[in-house]
């Protein structure tokens, strides 16, 4: 029965993993950039959370404006610093993204300091006891809470890139620019629009993995890591192959944990990786590679 | 209604179009005709501002230089251009949806799209990607259509089409031309355009060599040997 215990214990992490990756691969398909600075813009939407919950000490209210700030740090990421050299270079825009991730980590020792601050977690209810045979699972309420959360904001999100307007033109967009401006799409605002949730949601990423790892400048670097890794797996071209990737990689991560050892869960995912790129580079769920860097 | 006056397309230090002028009037089909390279998709992307350009552009005596590529969408300028470049993950109605994004009903414009390419409707929840060559190209102009034009630029509509796909298409055009859409043609296919049309330009080398009246150029042997090869 430990396999099962992997599993459930896995999944809150691997929603987190998920909602990374599909950060990641939104804006990578949608202004084909690799954004290596997506971890510690969350990182920031933490710590803005935690002062917000330090004047106000409500969560939620904190939740709310960290994600709001996160969301315009991304669009002016997109206006100020993509923009300008958006038709230049991809390699250009890279450079960018691993700029800011120094700045960001700069900025954040700048204002906050080193030290680890704690910001509760969302729901500190009873924790739910499982009895799975011989074994008894303990699973914290707070995982629970974050697993829900991390499965409602992809359906959300699922929905509106299907259904909505706006949606669709992400899509279109991300699919054929030129056909995307001539049918009247202002590919700056949605490309600005995309930056946006990208970063809300590595901002969302890094207030609900606080309880465990603390608000701290590098909280986000296994994150990113892991981010692009279930975005490998997964496939970058599909981004419901991302969230899945990152389901897949939280409960890989606990088996390895529970039948190896804990200190190689990370070179075994790596492997994994490099497998995975050498098999099938476009992932599990990923359609025929696309030529983009 | 739609005018142009020295319209340059530079790429780096690469003149692609040299200060090119000319206009079309309400209702009219009018030809940009010239070989590959001679600048054709660089003046419609121009004149659409999806690369940068110089020149003055007046549409129905207002001056469109300074606007944005959505806002000369929104004021009935429409480009279906070279290569469909439909949204080929998207459904065929999905796609037509977009055609509608800042202009026209959809609704409407679904209906007239469906009863001119009854094909389209046949596979509308189909991904655009695994239509045909010639399906595609019907859906770009669809697409192109729903957003109701009042100028619309096709750019080589006939590309890598069969010539029974290619009739339909002009066919297509003719009819549009009785709803007094004004309509710019950029083709290869410089004979069966002429025909269609009212008036044409030649370009060669980012340069207009040549205007005048269709029905002249088809009849006028130096400038079918000089410039059209038939």
């Amino acid at each position: 029965m430990q396999i099962l215990q992997s599993i459930i214990l896995g999944l809150p992490q691997g929603a987190l993993y998920g909602l990374m990756a599909f950060g990641i691969a939104l804006i990578f398909r949608t202004v084909s950039v690799m954004n290596f600075s997506h971890g510690h813009a969350g990182m920031i939407g933490a710590f803005i959370a935690f002062t917000v919950y330090t004047q106000v000490n409500n969560i939620f209210i904190a939740i709310i404006a960290a994600i709001i700030s996160a969301f315009i740090i991304g669009v002016l990421i997109e206006k100020f610093l993509m923009r300008p050299v958006k038709h230049l270079s991809h390699g250009a825009m890279l450079i960018i993204t691993l700029g800011l991730l120094m700045i960001f980590e700069g900025l954040s020792v700048l204002i906050w300091g080193t030290d680890y601050q704690i910001l509760p977690g969302i729901y500190n209810g009873m924790p739910l006891i499982m009895n799975l045979g011989e074994n008894i699972l303990v699973m914290p309420a707070n995982d629970i809470a974050v697993t829900i959360i991390a499965l409602i904001v992809s359906v959300v999100l699922a929905f509106f890139l299907k259904y909505t307007k706006i949606g669709t033109a992400i899509r279109a967009r991300s699919q054929d620019e030129v056909g995307a401006s001539v049918v009247g799409i202002n590919i700056n605002v949605v490309d600005s629009i995309v930056w946006g949730i990208g970063i809300a949601l590595s901002a969302l990423v890094a207030i609900l993995i606080a309880p465990k790892e603390y608000v701290n400048p590098n909280m986000m670097v296994n994150m990113q890591l892991y981010g692009f890794t279930a975005g490998v797996l997964g496939g970058f071209s599909s981004l419901f192959g991302a969230i899945f990737g990152g389901i897949i990689l939280g409960i890989l991560e606990k088996i390895v944990g529970v039948y190896i050892s804990p200190d190689y869960q990370m070179s075994i995912i790596l492997i994994l990786i490099i497998i995975m790129l050498v098999v099938k580079p476009s992932g599990l769920f990923g359609k025929s590679t696309e030529g983009r860097v | 209604m739609l005018k142009i006056e020295d319209l340059s397309v530079n790429y780096g230090y690469v003149k692609a179009v040299k200060n090119i002028s000319f206009e079309i009037k309400s209702g009219e089909i009018v030809s940009i005709l010239g070989a590959n390279g001679s600048g054709k998709t660089s003046t419609l992307f121009g004149v659409m501002n999806i690369v940068k350009s110089k020149g003055t552009i007046t549409f129905r005596d207002q001056n469109i230089s300074t606007l944005s590529t959505d806002k000369r969408v929104k004021k009935g300028l429409i480009l279906c251009p070279e290569n469909r470049r439909v949204f080929k993950d998207l459904s065929v109605e999905e796609n037509l949806k977009m055609g509608s994004f800042s202009r026209g009903n959809y609704k409407e414009g679904l209906d007239m799209v469906y009863s001119l390419f009854s094909k389209l409707k046949d596979r509308r929840k189909q991904l655009s990607g695994s239509l045909s060559g010639g399906e595609q190209q019907m859906l770009a102009v669809g697409r192109a259509l729903m957003s109701s034009p009042e100028v619309l630029m096709l750019d080589e509509p006939s590309l890598g089409l069969a010539p029974v796909i290619v009739d339909e298409i002009f066919e297509v055009l003719k009819q549009l031309r009785e709803k007094k859409v004004s309509i710019l043609l950029v083709e290869q296919n410089a004979l069966k355009s002429l025909k269609i049309s009212d008036r044409a330009y030649i370009l060669e080398t980012g340069k207009i060599v040549h205007s005048g009246k269709a029905k002249d150029m088809l009849n006028d042997e130096k400038v079918k040997k000089a410039y059209l090869g038939i």
